[in-house]
């Protein structure tokens, strides 16, 4: 590393270093997409079929909700360097914003189907949106995250 | 905003590095610092010896033996004295500094 910069060396060094929290990440494992689809789908299930039945709704929410803490304390564990959401660079603010948009959209659609049709369709389509959209995210944020990449190289 | 705005301890190409990380970053740990700066443990240490002493890093270890980890983040005092130092050299090359918020600097 250069021991002295220029001040516009200095800040594309800094831009470049605090994109890396956003860029440089561990692969995400294949199994994730189909597991948060499926807590997806037992919460949509839990809710559509439980809720008059507190002694076993309440067990099954504080399940799945631990479900999510072990999800997400082994998940920040796994990437080890967690993004701040400060300093996004554009090109994945942008998927994230995406993102925001889709979750609407999937959670528009399964509330619809819920009122249409039963639990166990609703969670199934849930399973199959969740997924979906999850892996559709995945794929749109590498390829953002290799664009910031190429633009600060 | 000038140069004397400048922040002589983040000014050093490898803390700025490491700022720069830490300020996008919930915490980070040794092995990802050091792959981003590509210097040795030792130097890595060193730098670190120096922001923390300036109250701009806080210093988390967990674990014992092989399996340890020391993991970084940055203090409110660092964030302040990064973002001021990010804006004296925005400012001295003429460019607006974003900080903070969902665009990269400069």
């Amino acid at each position: 590393m250069e021991s002295d910069l220029t001040p516009q060396q200095a800040l594309a060094a800094a831009e470049r270093a605090g994109a890396a929290p956003y860029v440089d990440y561990p692969p995400t494992p294949a199994w994730y997409f189909p597991a948060v689809g499926v807590w997806a789908a037992a919460m949509v299930l839990a809710v559509g079929e439980l809720a008059d039945r507190p002694l076993v709704f309440v067990p099954v929410l504080i399940a799945l909700a631990v479900a999510e803490g072990v999800f997400i304390g082994w998940y920040r564990r796994y990437r080890v360097t967690m993004p701040s959401m400060r300093h996004v660079p554009r090109e994945i603010a942008r998927a994230m914003v995406g993102f925001g948009v889709g979750a609407v959209i999937v959670i528009v659609v399964i509330a619809g189907v819920v009122a249409a049709t039963n639990s166990f369709i609703a969670a199934a389509v849930t399973f199959l949106a969740v997924t979906a959209g999850l892996i559709v995210y995945e794929h749109r944020y590498a390829t953002a995250a290799r664009a910031a990449s190429e633009r600060m190289a | 905003m000038s140069i004397e705005d400048l922040d002589p301890i983040i000014h050093a190409p490898k803390r700025l590095v490491v700022m720069s990380i830490l300020a996008s970053s919930v915490s980070s740990d040794f092995a990802f610092l050091r792959q981003h700066l590509e210097v040795s443990d030792s130097d890595i240490s060193k730098q670190m010896a120096v922001l923390d002493k300036a109250g701009y890093v806080s210093i988390i270890k967990s674990g014992r033996g092989r399996g340890s980890v020391t993991r970084y983040r940055i203090t409110r005092a660092g964030r302040a004295a990064f973002e001021r130092h990010i804006a004296a050299l925005s400012s001295i090359v003429g460019k607006p500094a974003v900080t903070d918020g969902a665009q990269p600097m400069p």
